[in-house]
């Protein structure tokens, strides 16, 4: 058996879990491998580390108030996304409505509709050109997860 | 050690515990946090024994990998 059949054993070892064939076998190894040797050290010390540790279970009213918490922040989440969506529809069908219009009158100078249609275009580039910068920082970012955090 | 120190490394050890990977960090809540068996744990994940024992094995190193990134 090799040092990577032995090193699961480990575990079962300290744990206190391991059949006594494995375990005599496990110790004669141990005693002439000191990378095994090492390990169970190094596990052991982890081990002791984490049962000092305590994993507090929630009560049920700090369980209520965290799902409270979550579904408020889904229903507002939810709430926003509806208003952004309902915004942007209003306001760009608007916009179309108003410059078809302008567009279709002759008395509005023709300076103003050339100013307005190179308006629109410029705020679609700008829209775009974001949007794409947005797009590939967001491949290469590697910070982004530890801002959010 | 002093106080703060302690609380210093279980707040070091909780962060490495969170950056396991979801069926490491169960098994070690399942194991240290929960105090279960090796039987109790193969009856809850559905696996044989030797599997609790060996995925214990690689979450614990996992959790010692991390542990010594965060040293670092």
């Amino acid at each position: 058996m090799s040092c990577g059949d032995y090193r699961p054993m480990i575990t079962g070892y300290l744990d206190g879990e391991l059949p006594p064939p494995h375990k005599a076998r496990l110790e004669e190894h141990l005693a002439s491998c000191s990378e095994c040797a090492r390990e169970l050290a190094e596990l052991a010390e982890l081990k002791k580390e984490l049962s000092q540790m305590e994993f507090k279970e929630p009560t049920d009213e700090e369980l209520e108030r965290y799902w409270r918490g979550v579904y408020n922040r889904l229903e507002r989440g939810v709430g926003w996304a509806l208003v952004s969506v309902g915004a942007i529809l209003v306001l760009c069908w608007g916009a179309f409505q108003l410059i078809e219009e302008m567009m279709r009158d002759p008395d509005v100078a023709l300076a103003l509709k050339v100013g307005v249609v190179a308006l629109v275009i410029g705020a679609v580039i700008l829209f775009v050109s974001i949007l794409r910068e947005r797009l590939a920082l967001s491949k290469v970012d590697r910070y982004s997860r530890e801002v959010k955090r | 050690m002093l106080l703060a120190q302690r609380n210093e490394r279980r707040e070091r050890v909780w962060r490495a515990i969170q950056a396991l990977s979801a069926p490491r960090r169960e098994i070690i809540v399942m194991s240290h946090f929960q105090g279960m068996s090796y039987k109790q744990m193969a009856e809850a994940l559905e696996v044989p024994i030797g599997t609790v024992m060996s995925r214990l094995h690689y979450a614990r190193q996992a959790l010692r990998r991390e542990l010594t990134e965060q040293e670092q």
